[in-house]
């Protein structure tokens, strides 16, 4: 499989990691984003990140200085057609998606690979309006954050992705060091699936809102369980809402099935804006 | 000299360590004569409740992994001390509930005997905290596999790799036993009446074994 060059859509924290791994991998990269002010902003921030790693002596100056020349900022007039693979990490709603795929296919040659790196559509939605040749090269790439660091990639087969074109990238990714899993399109996938109850099942024996038993429930799952973070206090790391949110999406997807079902805790402390260390309070207080 | 004796079966996850150690034991089905006894068998509610009524005049330290252990305890006022040693932890440590000092002592002792660190908390509620947790993601990995996302090898890595588990979801059930992974997560539902904790079919199987 030969990538030289990448379209990474959206400039958030997931679009950035990507186009940095990337960069990183020697490959050359655009980044595209609607706003495309944010996408120099971005930028920045993996120019910045660079130089701090060569600081650390991760990287030499050399390096830095080839990975800087391989990002680019585009918008959608001065994208480059000639693409091998676009990742799409754009905002987390079916319709947008589609349509901004359904736009890439205009603009992007036949050949290029569309990859996905949601975290709840199936591939199947995603690319159900696309021509049949764009289908068969379309799948889910899902990295984790921080994608620079991360190793895993959840390769993600939609109904019409050829099985040769993910093992193509499963053996890809190996080469450039990341772990790769095959899956297949299913709520969640792996990851977000069977971690949802990390979460569901320590909600049920706290049951109520109790400092201390969160606390108690964290320490356990830390000194016994051997999780670098116990739940409570990863929820509030990666913010309530947005777990909350993750919960009920798997939740419906799977037709409300009672093992994913949010507790009601949650929607307590969303709708108290006790949403964790952003807001200075969540399960813990962080003043 | 200890004033404790411990009482188990064979498939207790702690029964070769214990062997190994050359720490005294008895095996299921023998009478202690000491007035404590860590019981350690990994036995359904009806055969714990028999052996408990067997040892009315002792004071009992019981491992409740698999347990209701919050009821149990109340109807059984002897049992002093509660452990949940059938769900080995990647680090060594191991969560108890105490109702007196000395009971802690004793615990504390067979836990330095067993090299396991002693984590205390208020209650062992329904099978405590990390086995009903572990359970659970056990579980999922275990239906997920079942609805062909993904192999029990790359649902292992995907966890370890992507959420930076200690090991993955089957890894860890090899080690914990599907037995006890099923007994806890029936007894849940019997204890609650909530239907989250179902069995996976395969899990089931496998537990029959």
């Amino acid at each position: 499989m030969n990538i030289h060059k990448v379209l990474v859509a959206g400039a958030g924290t997931m679009g950035q990691g990507i186009a940095q791994w990337f960069a990183q991998q020697e490959i050359a990269v655009e980044l595209l984003d609607v706003d495309e002010t944010f996408a120099h902003s971005a930028s920045a921030k993996i120019y910045a990140s660079w130089d701090r790693l060569q600081e650390r002596g991760k990287f030499s100056q050399q390096q830095v200085a080839s990975f800087k020349t391989r990002l680019k900022v585009v918008n959608s007039n001065t994208v480059c057609p000639e693409q091998d693979l676009l990742i799409e990490a754009i905002v987390e709603n079916l319709a947008v998606k589609k349509k901004f795929f359904r736009t890439m296919q205009e603009k992007l040659v036949t050949s290029c690979i569309f990859a996905s790196n949601t975290s709840s559509f199936p591939m199947t939605d995603l690319c159900g309006d696309l021509p049949a040749v764009r289908r068969a090269k379309f799948l889910g790439l899902h990295f984790f954050n921080p994608a620079t660091i991360m190793k895993l990639v959840e390769v993600i087969s939609g109904q019409w992705t050829p099985h040769q074109l993910a093992q193509d990238f499963i053996a890809w990714f190996t080469e450039q060091k990341k772990i790769p899993v095959l899956c297949k399109e299913s709520p969640g996938f792996i990851v977000n699936r069977v971690a949802r109850n990390f979460y569901g099942e320590a909600l049920q024996i706290a049951h109520a809102e109790d400092r201390e038993k969160f606390a108690q429930i964290d320490r356990v799952m830390e000194e016994v369980g051997g999780f670098p973070m116990g739940p409570f206090r990863l929820m509030d790391l990666i913010g309530i809402d947005v777990n909350y949110q993750v919960t009920q999406s798997v939740w419906h997807a799977f037709n409300d099935a009672p093992r994913f079902a949010p507790h009601p805790l949650q929607k307590t402390m969303v709708a108290s804006a006790q949403l964790g260390k952003k807001t200075g309070v969540g399960f813990y207080r962080y003043d | 000299m200890t004033n404790y004796q411990i009482l188990i079966t064979k498939d207790h996850p702690l029964y070769a360590k214990i062997v190994e150690r050359g720490i005294n034991y008895l095996n299921y089905g023998k009478f202690p004569s000491a007035p404590n006894v860590i019981e350690l068998c990994l036995l359904d509610k009806v055969k714990k409740r028999q052996l408990w009524e067997s040892l009315k005049d002792k004071c009992i330290l019981a491992d409740l992994s698999c347990h209701n252990g919050d009821a149990l305890i109340e109807e059984f006022p002897q049992v002093q001390g509660a452990l949940a040693s059938a769900f080995p932890s990647p680090k060594q440590a191991c969560e108890y509930w105490s109702k007196t000092a000395a009971a802690t002592e004793l615990l504390l002792q067979f836990f330095k005997k067993c090299d396991i660190v002693g984590v205390a908390v208020d209650s062992p509620g329904i099978g405590f905290i990390y086995p009903r947790i572990i359970s659970m993601i056990i579980n999922e990995a275990y239906f997920a596999r079942e609805d062909q996302v993904a192999t029990a090898q790359a649902i292992d890595q995907a966890m370890r790799y992507g959420v930076h588990y200690p090991a993955g979801p089957f890894a860890l059930a090899q080690k914990i036993g599907s037995k006890s992974i099923v007994a806890l997560l029936d007894e849940l539902a019997a204890s609650t009446g909530d239907l989250r904790y179902q069995v996976c079919q395969q899990l089931r199987e496998e537990s029959l074994c």
